[in-house]
């Protein structure tokens, strides 16, 4: 398949906007993210310890005994996200193995900052009760206060790290 | 003069008049009113809508979080003598929307009552169908100004007796009165007591309008 | 009023989830698309050399707010049954800043790296697992920090949205984001135009 160009962000940003839109008239939720990762992670800390995910309140509100961590809505969103995302890749030519990364570092650098970044994102989205989808695109739909505060201080903190990790993208 | 109509360009106009037609467009109260005569009688039944005075002054004690008092009598009425930590929103204050979408955003247990009862239950069937958990104190202030402000004098004076009496006397002080003698059998007499007014109560801001 | 569709109608799990699904194609769809599978191009947004995500972010908040004021102006659809996130203020800003750094360093956000992970982005796999494991370790971390999170320090203020804040109707709100987002794309293209190299594909 031959690889085509992304489409106009406005265009995007449009059918974006209808799928989160839709979500609210079909679900009356919206879209969502990390809340599905954070369900995985007490899946298999139920399987590994049960007792633990228990006697912890935060985890057992996920996973304690007789609660499936796996039947939610977003787990299932997820799942759609990647069908969905799948499919746009290979009409678009751009399934591809590789590793996207700025000229100055080496691939095996990039993954080891993609686990770091990764693990700080983890924990400030569970601090925040959601990532950039549940809480910028969904909340700031809605305009919930706390939303639109969290959303500024990511780009804020993005913004203001960017400087200091340069190296890592250009 | 030749205008470039580009795409980006028609999107931006579009964008503007949806902007300003969204302007003047109502907006609808996002606080759910539902009423479910089932579930109301219900907690009518149990008794859960509603709590004694002693209860209430345990809860006050014990500085129970959550906990806001609202006195729906006049102001007037206020002013001469309420409740320790109560605030007051008269009855027609509180049932106006924008008070109860102002005041009850963060889950709080409410505790209504007026000098009696019926005031109180009429609000409390306003705030539970506004999805408030909402109580009320049975037998409104009166009720209060007789249990707990003004504790009565055991009959026979027995040890636990006494020590029961003692305690409601402390209890009583706390909450602003100087007690009173209901049943005087003892030779004390004890001067009839004035009914102090609670400490000022803070009169809680209401937050900005909506 | 038919909206939402699932509330009203009271759907069971079951249907929920295949809508979920559905939805979720919808997402992954329209984020592969636009180019959120590549960390590169989402990370360049800090070095103001491709602002397709401020682009697309912030149409989709915009066509989506403006899509619920409308239809609820027209009293199609029940803002009440809508889930609209509490305000935790504090914990809110402070994992808000934790998240924009490893933004920074990670290149993605989870929706974004799920995209990655679907068109065989071999970094997305090491942030999904970085991820995993940040929240694992705020599991452990979490009844330590609770007062923060949840508790007295956290600036709870419940369900507020912005035109409650402000007193103000939702039209109102709708309206000034809107002036803010058209003149923030403007000056978009404009920084773009200077000192653009947009990642095309």
């Amino acid at each position: 398949m031959e690889k085509k160009n992304y489409i106009s962000p406005y265009l995007g940003g449009v059918l974006l906007g209808l799928v989160l839109l839709l979500s609210f008239i079909i679900s009356g939720r919206g879209l969502g993210a990390s809340g599905a990762m954070m369900k995985f992670v007490v899946a298999i800390e139920k399987f590994l310890a049960q007792g633990h995910v228990d006697s912890n309140p935060y985890l057992a509100h996920y996973g304690a005994t007789g609660i499936n961590p796996f039947n939610d809505w977003l787990v299932f969103e997820i799942l759609g996200v990647i069908a969905g995302a799948f499919l746009s890749g290979l009409i678009g030519g751009r399934i591809k193995k590789e590793t996207n990364r700025g000229p100055q570092i080496s691939d095996k650098q990039r993954w080891i900052y993609a686990v770091i970044g990764g693990a700080l994102f983890g924990f400030g989205a569970r601090l925040a009760r959601g990532c950039t989808s549940g809480v910028a695109l969904s909340g700031g739909a809605t305009l919930a206060l706390g939303s639109w505060v969290t959303m500024l201080c990511i780009f804020a903190g993005a913004y203001g790290l960017a400087y200091f990790v340069r190296k890592l993208w250009i | 003069m030749k205008i470039k109509i580009t795409g980006k360009l028609l999107a931006a106009y579009t964008a503007m008049i949806l902007a300003v037609i969204m302007l003047f467009l109502p907006g609808s109260d996002t606080r759910k009113f539902s009423f479910k005569p089932e579930d109301l009688a219900a907690a009518i039944a149990s008794g859960d809508d509603a709590i004694t005075a002693s209860t209430l002054s345990e809860w006050i004690i014990q500085g129970k979080s959550d906990l806001m008092i609202i006195d729906i009598r006049s102001e007037e009425d206020f002013s001469k003598g309420a409740i320790k930590n109560a605030v007051n929103i008269p009855l027609q204050k509180l049932l106006k929307k924008e008070t109860l979408n102002s005041e009850f955003n963060v889950p709080k247990t409410v505790v209504l009552y007026s000098n009696g009862n019926s005031h109180a239950h009429q609000a409390w069937l306003v705030l539970k169908s506004a999805g408030v958990d909402a109580l009320v104190l049975q037998g409104g202030y009166n009720a209060w100004v007789e249990t707990i402000l003004n504790p009565s004098k055991p009959v026979a004076m027995e040890d636990d007796e006494v020590l029961k009496y003692n305690a409601a006397l402390s209890v009583a002080k706390f909450f602003g009165s100087a007690g009173e003698i209901k049943e005087s059998s003892a030779s004390e007499n004890k001067s009839a007591p004035v009914n102090k007014p609670a400490a000022q109560p803070k009169k809680k801001k209401l937050a900005g309008c909506g | 009023m038919f909206a939402p569709i699932a509330v009203l109608n009271d759907w069971s799990n079951g249907i929920n989830y295949i809508f979920a699904f559905i939805i979720g194609i919808g997402f992954g769809w329209v984020l592969e698309s636009s180019g959120f599978g590549n960390s590169k191009k989402l990370a360049w947004q800090f070095y103001f050399r491709d602002l397709t995500v401020f682009k697309v972010m912030f149409t989709a908040i915009v066509t989506a707010m403006t899509g619920l004021i409308f239809i609820d102006a027209f009293g199609w659809i029940d803002m009440s049954s809508i889930l609209i996130n509490e305000t935790y203020l504090w914990s809110g800003a402070a994992g808000g800043l934790i998240m924009g750094i490893g933004f920074a360093i990670g290149g993605y956000c989870p929706g974004t790296s799920f995209t990655g992970f679907a068109t065989l982005k071999v970094d997305s796999y090491f942030y999904i697992f970085g991820a995993l494991l940040g929240m694992f370790v705020y599991g452990e971390v979490a009844p330590f920090i609770e007062p923060f999170y949840g508790g007295k320090y956290s600036g709870y203020m419940g369900t507020v949205t912005l035109q409650k804040f402000f007193g103000v109707s939702a039209g109102v709100v709708g309206f000034v984001i809107m002036i803010i987002a058209l003149a923030g794309f403007f000056g978009a293209e404009w920084i773009e135009k200077k000192n653009g190299n947009i990642v095309k594909s």
